[in-house]
Protein backbone atom coordinates (compact mmCIF):
# COMPACT_ATOMS: atom_id res chain seq x y z
CA UNK A 1 0.00 0.00 0.00
CA UNK A 2 1.27 3.66 -0.82
CA UNK A 3 -0.34 5.44 1.88
CA UNK A 4 0.61 5.25 5.27
CA UNK A 5 -1.69 4.89 8.40
CA UNK A 6 -1.98 7.44 10.56
CA UNK A 7 -2.81 6.29 14.32
CA UNK A 8 -5.66 7.93 14.49
CA UNK A 9 -7.17 5.95 11.70
CA UNK A 10 -5.68 3.11 13.22
CA UNK A 11 -7.26 3.24 16.00
CA UNK A 12 -10.37 3.49 14.13
CA UNK A 13 -10.31 0.62 12.27
CA UNK A 14 -9.31 -1.59 15.28
CA UNK A 15 -12.26 0.15 17.43
CA UNK A 16 -14.83 -0.85 14.06
CA UNK A 17 -13.17 -4.36 13.78
CA UNK A 18 -13.61 -4.93 17.68
CA UNK A 19 -17.50 -3.55 17.76
CA UNK A 20 -18.47 -6.02 14.77
CA UNK A 21 -18.24 -9.00 17.32
CA UNK A 22 -20.78 -8.15 20.38
CA UNK A 23 -18.90 -11.08 22.40
CA UNK A 24 -15.97 -9.12 21.80
CA UNK A 25 -12.95 -10.51 20.50
CA UNK A 26 -8.96 -11.70 20.22
CA UNK A 27 -5.67 -10.26 19.15
CA UNK A 28 -4.69 -13.00 16.40
CA UNK A 29 -8.30 -12.12 14.72
CA UNK A 30 -8.12 -8.49 14.91
CA UNK A 31 -4.56 -8.77 13.45
CA UNK A 32 -6.22 -10.90 10.82
CA UNK A 33 -9.20 -8.75 10.30
CA UNK A 34 -7.21 -5.65 9.96
CA UNK A 35 -4.78 -6.89 7.70
CA UNK A 36 -8.29 -7.36 5.00
CA UNK A 37 -7.80 -3.87 4.97
CA UNK A 38 -4.21 -2.15 5.58
CA UNK A 39 -1.08 -3.68 5.66
CA UNK A 40 0.16 -3.69 9.10
CA UNK A 41 3.06 -6.01 10.36
CA UNK A 42 2.00 -8.29 12.85
CA UNK A 43 3.94 -6.60 16.21
CA UNK A 44 1.81 -3.38 15.34
CA UNK A 45 -1.18 -3.90 16.87
CA UNK A 46 -0.45 -4.97 20.66
CA UNK A 47 0.19 -1.30 21.44
CA UNK A 48 -2.56 0.19 20.03
CA UNK A 49 -4.76 -2.26 21.32
CA UNK A 50 -2.82 -1.41 25.12
CA UNK A 51 -3.54 2.25 24.16
CA UNK A 52 -6.95 1.51 23.60
CA UNK A 53 -7.46 0.11 26.22
CA UNK A 54 -6.25 2.55 28.46
CA UNK A 55 -7.60 5.07 27.19
CA UNK A 56 -10.81 2.97 28.48
CA UNK A 57 -12.30 2.55 24.61
CA UNK A 58 -12.07 -0.97 24.84
CA UNK A 59 -11.93 -3.50 27.94
CA UNK A 60 -10.67 -6.95 28.30
CA UNK A 61 -12.14 -9.90 30.04
CA UNK A 62 -10.22 -13.39 30.13
CA UNK A 63 -12.10 -16.57 28.76
CA UNK A 64 -11.43 -19.93 28.68
CA UNK A 65 -10.45 -21.54 25.50
CA UNK A 66 -9.10 -24.86 24.46
CA UNK A 67 -7.63 -25.29 27.88
CA UNK A 68 -6.13 -21.66 28.12
CA UNK A 69 -7.15 -18.36 29.15
CA UNK A 70 -7.86 -16.25 26.20
CA UNK A 71 -7.52 -12.66 26.30
CA UNK A 72 -11.03 -11.00 24.87
CA UNK A 73 -11.04 -7.16 23.71
CA UNK A 74 -14.57 -5.50 23.48
CA UNK A 75 -15.44 -1.79 22.49
CA UNK A 76 -16.81 0.19 25.51
CA UNK A 77 -19.37 3.42 25.78
CA UNK A 78 -16.68 5.52 25.32
CA UNK A 79 -15.08 3.34 22.72
CA UNK A 80 -18.49 3.51 20.74
CA UNK A 81 -18.89 7.10 20.77
CA UNK A 82 -15.06 7.39 19.66
CA UNK A 83 -15.94 5.15 16.82
CA UNK A 84 -18.98 7.08 15.75
CA UNK A 85 -17.04 10.59 16.09
CA UNK A 86 -13.95 8.57 14.05
CA UNK A 87 -16.80 7.17 10.95
CA UNK A 88 -18.18 10.70 10.63
CA UNK A 89 -14.62 12.08 10.23
CA UNK A 90 -13.65 9.69 7.87
CA UNK A 91 -16.98 10.41 5.88
CA UNK A 92 -16.30 13.87 5.11
CA UNK A 93 -12.46 13.47 4.89
CA UNK A 94 -12.87 10.44 2.71
CA UNK A 95 -15.25 12.53 0.51
CA UNK A 96 -13.11 15.73 0.16
CA UNK A 97 -10.01 13.49 -0.69
CA UNK A 98 -12.54 12.18 -3.73
CA UNK A 99 -13.68 15.54 -4.64
CA UNK A 100 -10.21 16.35 -5.34
CA UNK A 101 -9.15 13.27 -7.23
CA UNK A 102 -12.18 13.51 -9.61
CA UNK A 103 -11.23 16.59 -10.21
CA UNK A 104 -13.89 19.14 -8.46
CA UNK A 105 -13.14 22.39 -6.84
CA UNK A 106 -12.96 22.71 -3.11
CA UNK B 1 14.32 -19.31 17.94
CA UNK B 2 11.15 -21.09 18.36
CA UNK B 3 7.88 -19.51 20.27
CA UNK B 4 9.17 -20.62 23.90
CA UNK B 5 12.60 -18.84 23.14
CA UNK B 6 11.01 -15.83 21.84
CA UNK B 7 8.51 -15.14 24.50
CA UNK B 8 11.47 -15.61 27.11
CA UNK B 9 13.77 -13.06 25.43
CA UNK B 10 10.68 -10.58 25.01
CA UNK B 11 10.12 -10.87 29.03
CA UNK B 12 13.48 -10.20 29.64
CA UNK B 13 13.96 -7.35 27.22
CA UNK B 14 10.74 -6.05 28.70
CA UNK B 15 12.33 -6.34 32.26
CA UNK B 16 12.21 -2.91 33.44
CA UNK B 17 8.60 -2.25 32.52
CA UNK B 18 6.29 -2.62 35.51
CA UNK B 19 5.24 -6.27 36.07
CA UNK B 20 1.75 -5.55 34.90
CA UNK B 21 2.84 -3.96 31.76
CA UNK B 22 5.40 -6.58 30.67
CA UNK B 23 3.15 -9.24 31.67
CA UNK B 24 -0.03 -7.99 29.65
CA UNK B 25 2.52 -7.93 26.54
CA UNK B 26 4.14 -11.23 27.22
CA UNK B 27 0.48 -12.74 27.55
CA UNK B 28 -0.77 -10.92 24.10
CA UNK B 29 2.20 -12.96 22.01
CA UNK B 30 1.22 -15.97 24.13
CA UNK B 31 -2.45 -15.97 23.22
CA UNK B 32 -1.26 -15.28 19.64
CA UNK B 33 0.96 -17.64 19.11
CA UNK B 34 -1.54 -19.81 20.48
CA UNK B 35 -4.30 -19.08 18.43
CA UNK B 36 -2.24 -18.86 14.97
CA UNK B 37 -1.69 -23.04 15.72
CA UNK B 38 1.70 -24.21 15.49
CA UNK B 39 2.08 -24.64 11.86
CA UNK B 40 2.54 -20.68 11.99
CA UNK B 41 4.99 -20.23 14.46
CA UNK B 42 8.12 -20.46 12.23
CA UNK B 43 6.25 -17.46 9.93
CA UNK B 44 4.88 -15.26 12.43
CA UNK B 45 8.21 -15.36 14.18
CA UNK B 46 9.95 -14.30 10.68
CA UNK B 47 7.19 -11.74 10.60
CA UNK B 48 8.04 -10.42 13.86
CA UNK B 49 11.33 -9.89 12.88
CA UNK B 50 12.74 -10.20 16.67
CA UNK B 51 11.66 -9.77 20.23
CA UNK B 52 14.00 -6.41 20.10
CA UNK B 53 11.50 -5.12 17.79
CA UNK B 54 8.42 -6.12 19.27
CA UNK B 55 10.05 -4.83 22.43
CA UNK B 56 10.81 -1.09 21.15
CA UNK B 57 7.46 -1.21 19.67
CA UNK B 58 5.73 -2.01 22.69
CA UNK B 59 8.15 0.83 24.54
CA UNK B 60 7.69 3.16 21.77
CA UNK B 61 3.66 2.51 22.57
CA UNK B 62 4.00 3.14 26.05
CA UNK B 63 6.22 6.76 25.90
CA UNK B 64 3.83 7.38 22.71
CA UNK B 65 0.95 7.49 25.46
CA UNK B 66 3.10 9.99 27.80
CA UNK B 67 4.00 12.48 25.02
CA UNK B 68 0.12 12.36 24.54
CA UNK B 69 -1.00 15.02 21.56
CA UNK B 70 2.21 14.83 20.06
CA UNK B 71 2.19 11.51 19.74
CA UNK B 72 -1.34 12.35 17.81
CA UNK B 73 0.13 14.94 15.82
CA UNK B 74 2.91 12.98 14.10
CA UNK B 75 0.54 10.10 13.83
CA UNK B 76 2.95 6.80 13.94
CA UNK B 77 4.17 5.37 10.66
CA UNK B 78 4.38 1.86 10.08
CA UNK B 79 7.90 2.49 8.23
CA UNK B 80 9.11 3.85 11.59
CA UNK B 81 9.60 0.60 12.95
CA UNK B 82 10.14 -1.71 9.72
CA UNK B 83 13.13 0.48 8.84
CA UNK B 84 14.23 0.60 11.90
CA UNK B 85 17.51 -1.71 12.14
CA UNK B 86 18.11 -3.38 15.52
CA UNK B 87 21.76 -3.11 16.21
CA UNK B 88 24.07 -6.53 15.90
CA UNK B 89 25.25 -6.06 19.46
CA UNK B 90 21.62 -5.01 20.76
CA UNK B 91 21.23 -8.74 20.71
CA UNK B 92 23.81 -9.63 23.73
CA UNK B 93 23.33 -8.94 26.85
CA UNK B 94 25.72 -6.55 27.65
CA UNK B 95 24.59 -4.35 24.26
CA UNK B 96 21.46 -4.16 25.48
CA UNK B 97 21.76 -2.66 28.50
CA UNK B 98 23.79 0.28 27.22
CA UNK B 99 20.36 0.49 24.72
CA UNK B 100 18.55 0.59 27.85
CA UNK B 101 19.91 4.19 28.80
CA UNK B 102 18.78 6.05 25.78
CA UNK B 103 15.85 4.34 26.19
CA UNK B 104 15.04 6.33 30.38
CA UNK B 105 16.65 9.18 27.83
CA UNK B 106 13.48 8.70 25.80
CA UNK B 107 11.17 8.24 29.05
CA UNK B 108 12.06 11.62 30.19
CA UNK B 109 9.84 13.30 27.71
CA UNK B 110 12.80 14.89 25.39
CA UNK B 111 11.64 15.20 21.85
CA UNK B 112 12.52 12.47 19.35
CA UNK B 113 15.95 13.97 17.88
CA UNK B 114 14.96 15.29 14.06
CA UNK B 115 18.42 14.32 11.43
CA UNK B 116 20.15 17.64 10.86
CA UNK B 117 20.76 16.99 7.54
CA UNK B 118 16.93 17.30 6.16
CA UNK B 119 16.70 21.16 6.29
CA UNK B 120 20.13 21.94 5.72
CA UNK B 121 19.94 19.65 2.39
CA UNK B 122 16.61 20.51 1.23
CA UNK B 123 17.62 24.34 1.24
CA UNK B 124 20.75 23.57 -1.08
CA UNK B 125 18.12 21.61 -3.53
CA UNK B 126 15.75 24.17 -3.46
CA UNK B 127 18.92 26.72 -4.49
CA UNK B 128 19.93 24.45 -7.00
CA UNK B 129 16.60 23.77 -8.07
CA UNK B 130 16.26 27.44 -8.58
CA UNK B 131 19.28 27.84 -9.86
CA UNK B 132 19.42 25.81 -12.68
CA UNK B 133 15.99 25.24 -13.58
CA UNK B 134 14.77 28.85 -14.01
CA UNK B 135 16.05 29.24 -17.15
CA UNK B 136 14.63 26.20 -18.43
CA UNK B 137 11.21 26.34 -16.32
CA UNK B 138 10.29 29.75 -17.47
CA UNK B 139 9.88 29.09 -21.11
CA UNK B 140 8.48 25.92 -20.70
CA UNK B 141 5.64 26.79 -18.51
CA UNK B 142 4.83 29.81 -20.44
CA UNK B 143 4.49 27.87 -23.57
CA UNK B 144 2.68 25.54 -21.74
CA UNK B 145 -0.23 28.14 -20.14
CA UNK B 146 0.05 30.06 -23.58
CA UNK B 147 -0.90 26.51 -25.74
CA UNK B 148 -3.44 25.55 -23.02
CA UNK B 149 -5.22 29.30 -23.65
CA UNK B 150 -4.92 28.59 -27.02
CA UNK B 151 -6.84 25.13 -26.86
CA UNK B 152 -9.40 26.88 -24.52
CA UNK B 153 -9.95 29.69 -26.88
CA UNK B 154 -9.96 26.95 -29.78
CA UNK B 155 -12.81 25.15 -27.96
CA UNK B 156 -14.76 28.03 -26.77
CA UNK B 157 -14.47 28.91 -30.79
CA UNK B 158 -16.00 25.80 -31.66
CA UNK B 159 -18.68 25.78 -29.39
CA UNK B 160 -19.77 29.15 -30.74
CA UNK B 161 -19.68 28.65 -34.02
CA UNK B 162 -21.79 25.55 -33.23
CA UNK B 163 -24.45 27.74 -31.66
CA UNK B 164 -24.69 30.64 -34.30
CA UNK B 165 -24.80 27.78 -37.07
CA UNK B 166 -27.49 26.13 -35.09
CA UNK B 167 -29.15 29.28 -34.68
CA UNK B 168 -28.79 30.56 -38.37
CA UNK B 169 -30.63 27.30 -39.28
CA UNK B 170 -33.29 28.35 -36.86
CA UNK B 171 -33.38 31.79 -38.69
CA UNK B 172 -33.63 30.47 -42.17
CA UNK B 173 -36.56 28.29 -41.02
CA UNK B 174 -38.53 31.42 -40.52
CA UNK B 175 -37.43 33.18 -43.73
CA UNK B 176 -38.72 29.63 -45.85
CA UNK B 177 -42.26 29.13 -44.07
CA UNK B 178 -42.68 33.60 -44.76
CA UNK B 179 -41.50 32.61 -48.38
CA UNK B 180 -43.58 29.71 -48.51
CA UNK B 181 -46.84 32.34 -47.98
CA UNK B 182 -46.03 34.41 -50.64
CA UNK B 183 -45.53 31.72 -52.86
CA UNK B 184 -48.59 30.22 -51.75
CA UNK B 185 -50.38 33.11 -53.67
CA UNK B 186 -48.98 31.60 -57.36
CA UNK B 187 -49.04 27.93 -56.53
CA UNK B 188 -50.41 26.49 -53.70
CA UNK B 189 -49.00 23.56 -53.75
CA UNK B 190 -45.29 24.77 -54.11
CA UNK B 191 -46.45 27.29 -51.20
CA UNK B 192 -46.94 24.44 -48.87
CA UNK B 193 -43.76 22.26 -49.65
CA UNK B 194 -41.56 25.69 -48.93
CA UNK B 195 -43.59 26.71 -45.73
CA UNK B 196 -43.13 22.81 -44.83
CA UNK B 197 -39.23 22.61 -45.37
CA UNK B 198 -39.41 26.17 -43.22
CA UNK B 199 -41.33 24.98 -40.67
CA UNK B 200 -38.80 21.88 -40.36
CA UNK B 201 -36.14 23.92 -40.58
CA UNK B 202 -37.10 26.24 -37.73
CA UNK B 203 -37.71 22.97 -35.48
CA UNK B 204 -34.21 21.55 -36.16
CA UNK B 205 -32.42 25.57 -36.03
CA UNK B 206 -34.44 25.15 -32.65
CA UNK B 207 -33.35 21.77 -31.74
CA UNK B 208 -30.17 22.70 -32.46
CA UNK B 209 -29.54 25.57 -30.62
CA UNK B 210 -30.72 24.53 -27.37
CA UNK B 211 -28.70 21.25 -27.68
CA UNK B 212 -25.61 23.33 -28.12
CA UNK B 213 -25.93 25.83 -25.65
CA UNK B 214 -26.98 22.74 -23.32
CA UNK B 215 -23.75 21.50 -24.73
CA UNK B 216 -21.73 24.87 -23.83
CA UNK B 217 -23.13 24.90 -20.21
CA UNK B 218 -22.01 21.13 -19.41
CA UNK B 219 -18.36 21.27 -21.17
CA UNK B 220 -17.24 25.17 -20.34
CA UNK B 221 -17.47 24.44 -16.55
CA UNK B 222 -16.00 21.13 -17.10
CA UNK B 223 -12.77 22.58 -19.06
CA UNK B 224 -12.65 25.37 -16.23
CA UNK B 225 -12.57 22.00 -13.90
CA UNK B 226 -9.85 20.47 -15.68
CA UNK B 227 -8.04 23.66 -16.09
CA UNK B 228 -8.31 24.98 -12.04
CA UNK B 229 -7.10 21.11 -11.45
CA UNK B 230 -4.01 21.12 -13.23
CA UNK B 231 -2.91 24.37 -12.08
CA UNK B 232 -3.66 23.42 -8.58
CA UNK B 233 -1.26 20.64 -8.78
CA UNK B 234 1.29 22.47 -10.41
CA UNK B 235 0.85 25.02 -7.81
CA UNK B 236 1.06 22.52 -5.33
CA UNK B 237 3.94 20.51 -6.42
CA UNK B 238 6.12 24.23 -6.70
CA UNK B 239 4.71 24.58 -2.97
CA UNK B 240 6.22 21.09 -1.65
CA UNK B 241 9.48 21.45 -3.40
CA UNK B 242 10.02 24.57 -1.45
Amino acid sequence: MVFNTGAALLDAIVLAVVSREEEGTYGYKITQDVRKAIDISESTLYPVLRRLQKDECLEVYDRQYDGRNRRYYKVTDKGAVMLELYRSEWLKYSKKITDIFEGGMI
Amino acid sequence: MNRQEFLERLRILLGDLSEEEREEAVQYYEDYFADAGPEMEEQIIKELGSPEKVALMIREGLRGEDAGDAYAENGFFQSRYDDREVPADYTTSSGYTGKEESYRGYGDGQPERRPWTSRTLKIILIILIICVGFPVVIPIVGGAVAGLFGLIAGAFGIFFAFVIFSFCIAVCGVAMAVAGVTVMFSSISAGFLVCGIGLLLLSAGILLTVFSVRLCCVMVPSIFRVLTGVTRRLFYRGKERA
